[in-house]
């Protein structure tokens, strides 16, 4: 029965380590804008390829 | 309509259609004017021209009606260090509000700013709040500069609000971290809890501990992680005698826990501790639920943002931006067309008209003569004004109303929810006797059950019900009314209206807006020249050409070139066709100018072709459907009418079937208006609907209140509701849903008070297991929030249909 608890323990800390690390992406701001995010997907990648093609 | 059109290109830029003569043709496209031709340019040459494939519709056209004035200020140093956020001479960072914000292309552009020009260094984009934060080098681009480079491009800025901004935020944060936390041990207590639902029997005692122990610790972290909240405002409302609804809440949790905590430590059973898990993550849900915002509307507004940034002051050598903070009495104030008076003051000149909007509602041209005193907040009619002002700016008499109200509100205490603590006040003390009464008959025939048998009816007796109806209800109600663009501040809001019983309605604006009519002197217009009407109407910012707007439904003609006189006239070309419309002092330069009476309607005399046609009237008309939205209303509300206008035959006699004599009041100053309601409020729950900066105070004193907004840009005063003009006609729907938001809540607390009843006749008996118990929770949580959101859907159906929104 040890190595239930033994995993138990593990798998706890693991999510422990999950939950810090949500905190801290809630204390870092990134949650504070949902929307815009989603519309910066046209990053700089897409302007070097256009100067690229065209004439 | 021109025999050219199929010569037309489309302007690659923003897509309208080009005039022949003007048209731009660079890099083998086509533009219809300068402004677009320059953007394209800016965009190519900074490699950006990826933004034309990104635009969903068309780009922003960039029109030359823009109001630069409001931002000549910034020129003046220290004027711009009140508009920036940071600065330390070289580096400095502002916050726009930018309303044309509308798509993804809009983000794509501004936060490529740093292309366009060298001197900025990063922008970072705010889509729901529509705000733009950039990183600049002041040294190298002014600030007054970046506005004109935003408006180029075809965003001009607007005066952004701080204030609730970072709070909101503040709270927001703590809220995902408290529902983060409350799932991480929810979820893992529930895990670690499963087994025991299963035969116990087969597993190892040692196992159930050591489970048992990890709960416990998941437990300790959930409470004060997530749970301090609850415990501060319970005890706060206790030391108060108040009994909130947090009151049950942290008994019902505290009984919970340490009857685990017993359970557990004293090896007698497996304790609660994922009922008591659930349910704290469910009130944090709930809350999240209720605390929606919606974008595009900030819903208070300081007097400043209705101000201008600074005052220009005339000196001896000429003219001074200053802060509105330093103008001194006796300070020449040189006010331009549209330019608001910031203090109460004495014209100069020998005469102008003045636009009180602002402070009456009304939007007349009242005419002042040299020597006249006049009140801050009027907007300036004329190109230009001189003013010497009498009273600093702190000291006007709208702020100073504004103040007052101010210090009341901050006075009130916070409101809990009627329903909501009155069933506190006597679920508490009941369950508590009842509780004790159960364990001291169990101590008398049975000790060992005497207290499972006291807890277990705290444990049972779940003010869950209660906390999670108010705001799962309040919170769908909400949902459902913005969708119908009736936007409600706060949940407690919508409790107040369903106890509404009386509507004060304010005339000017709410009932009726500015209709402009044409009155022909020769003839009517024919197709082509109300397009090219049209044209010069968008084009111009003078009220007349906003009401002439939506007066025809042609569409607007594309004309050869248009010019503006500021305050006093348009100017359209097309062909041979030359149209000036303005008024009558100005268009008496080109035409003897006859009018029919010396009405106060008359704004605005056409000539064409050096011939006076006619001229446009603005009157205040009636909404549309006003009269069936009120009719509906009379049967359950009694109405008032408050008005700054006149009392005038023609509106009393529209207004004599839907309210009585003594509600109607004409001639109200904001004072008045404020009074009136304060009185009322002694025997009846207001509703205030209204607009405009007067209405502000009047609002603010009613028990509810409702702002009707014309557009999202335009001002909007403080309110606890907002409307878009349109959809005022959804307010009887609006307040049956409020109604019923009530009927649903009671609803499910006496379906919660049944479902206790069961569960503690049960508990009575003996016959709850512990199993049971940590059951019964759960079940009657998940049962209400299915019930009341359900219900609140179902109620906007039917009555969707019932008043065909």
């Amino acid at each position: 029965m040890l190595i239930i608890m033994l995993l138990v323990c593990a798998s706890v800390v693991l999510a422990l380590c999950f939950l810090f690390a949500f905190l801290w992406c809630v204390r870092s701001g990134q949650l504070d804008d949902m929307h815009t995010p989603a519309m910066r997907i046209f990053s700089d990648g897409t302007i070097e390829k256009n100067t690229k093609n065209s004439p | 309509m021109q025999t050219t059109q199929e010569n037309q290109e489309i302007c690659y830029h923003c897509g309208d259609r080009c005039r022949v003569k003007d048209t731009i043709f660079s890099n083998g496209k086509a533009f219809c004017c300068l402004g677009c031709s320059h953007v394209f340019e800016i965009l190519s040459s900074c490699n950006l021209a990826t933004y034309y494939d990104l635009v969903e519709k068309n780009a922003v056209p960039v029109t030359s009606a823009f109001d630069m004035q409001m931002w000549e200020g910034v020129k003046n140093p220290t004027v711009a260090r009140e508009v920036l956020s940071f600065s330390d001479g070289t580096v400095a960072n502002v916050t726009f509000l930018l309303p044309q914000i509308h798509c993804s292309a809009c983000v794509w552009l501004l936060e490529n700013l740093h292309s366009i020009h060298s001197a900025i260094y990063k922008t970072q984009v705010h889509f729901d709040k529509q705000e733009a934060y950039i990183t600049f080098n002041e040294k190298q681009l002014s600030l007054y500069e970046l506005v004109v480079l935003l408006a180029k491009l075809g965003y001009p800025p607007q005066k952004k609000q701080e204030q609730n901004q970072e709070d909101n935020k503040e709270h927001k944060q703590r809220l995902y971290m408290r529902i983060g936390i409350a799932a991480f041990c929810a979820s893992n207590i529930m895990l670690l809890q499963l087994p025991i639902y299963f035969d116990i029997q087969f597993i190892p005692p040692v196992l159930l501990r050591f489970f048992a122990i990890v709960r416990l610790a998941l437990s300790v972290l959930l409470l004060l992680g997530s749970f301090q909240e609850y415990i501060e405002s319970a005890w706060q409302g206790f030391k108060q005698k108040k009994l909130s609804i947090d009151v049950p809440i942290v008994i019902g949790v505290a009984a919970l826990f340490l009857q685990s905590i017993y359970e557990i430590l004293g090896h007698v059973g497996e304790g609660y501790l994922d009922s008591m898990a659930g349910l704290i993550f469910l009130l944090l849900i709930g809350r999240l639920f209720q605390e929606k915002t919606y974008r595009q509307f900030s819903f208070s507004r300081e007097y400043e943002s209705f101000f201008p940034l600074s005052a220009l002051l005339q000196k001896q050598n000429g003219y001074e931006n200053v802060p509105l903070k330093d103008v001194a009495v006796n300070d020449t104030l040189y006010l331009r067309f549209a330019d608001i008076l910031t203090c109460d003051s004495i014209l100069s000149s020998n005469s102008a008209y003045f636009d009180y909007s602002f402070v009456s509602g009304e939007s007349k041209a009242i005419q002042y003569k040299k020597g006249d005193y006049l009140y801050a907040g009027g907007k300036l009619l004329d190109s230009n004004a001189l003013v010497q002002v009498r009273k600093p700016f702190s000291a006007g008499y709208l702020i100073n109303l504004w103040r007052n109200y101010k210090e009341k509100e901050s006075t009130q205490t916070k409101q809990f929810s009627r329903l909501e603590s009155y069933m506190s006040a006597i679920f508490t003390p009941l369950v508590l006797m009842l509780a004790s009464i159960n364990g001291v008959y169990w101590l008398c025939h049975d000790p060992s059950k005497a207290l499972f048998a006291f807890t277990s009816i705290l444990i049972i007796a779940c003010p869950c019900a209660f906390a999670l109806s108010v705001p799962f209800t309040t919170g769908t109600i909400m949902r459902i009314l913005a969708k119908n663009d009736f936007f409600i501040k706060k949940a407690a809001v919508l409790e107040k209206l369903a106890q509404v019983n009386h509507i004060v309605w304010d005339k000017t604006g709410t009932l009726t807006y500015l209709k402009a009519s044409y009155i022909p002197l020769t003839r009517e217009l024919t197709s082509q020249e109300k397009s090219m009407i049209k044209s010069m109407a968008l084009y111009s910012n003078h009220p007349v050409c906003i009401a002439l707007r939506s007066l025809w439904e042609d569409s607007s003609a594309l004309l050869d070139h248009m010019e503006e006189v500021t305050g006093k006239g348009v100017i359209g070309y097309l062909g041979k066709t030359q149209i000036q419309l303005g008024e009558a002092s100005w268009a008496s330069q080109f035409v003897k100018v006859k009018q029919k009476e010396n009405t106060l309607n008359t704004r605005a005399i056409l000539v064409i072709n050096e011939e006076q046609i006619g001229s446009f009237i603005l009157e205040e008309t009636w909404r549309e459907q006003i009269d069936s939205t009120l009719e509906s209303l009379k049967e359950k509300y009694s109405m008032s009418l408050l008005s700054g206008d006149k009392k005038r035959e023609e509106i009393t006699k529209v207004l004599a079937p839907i309210f009585q004599e003594e509600a109607t009041l004409f001639s109200q100053t904001p004072e008045d208006k404020q009074k009136y309601i304060t009185k009322l409020n002694k025997t009846k729950q207001t509703l205030m609907i209204g607009d405009g900066l007067n209405d502000t105070f009047s609002l603010q004193s009613s028990y509810v209140s409702i702002a009707v907004s014309d557009s999202q840009t335009h001002f909007t005063p403080t309110s606890d509701i907002i409307v878009q003009s349109q959809n005022l006609k959804k307010l009887k729907y609006a307040l049956q849903l409020a109604k019923d938001s009530i009927k649903i809540i009671k609803t499910s607390f006496v379906y919660a008070l049944i479902y206790n009843g069961i569960g503690m006749y049960l508990a009575f008996q003996g016959w709850v297991t512990p199993l049971a118990a940590a059951l019964f929770m759960p079940i009657s949580s998940i049962s209400i929030v299915l019930f009341t959101t359900g219900s609140s859907y179902l109620c906007s159906f039917f009555y969707r249909k019932k008043y065909k929104c």
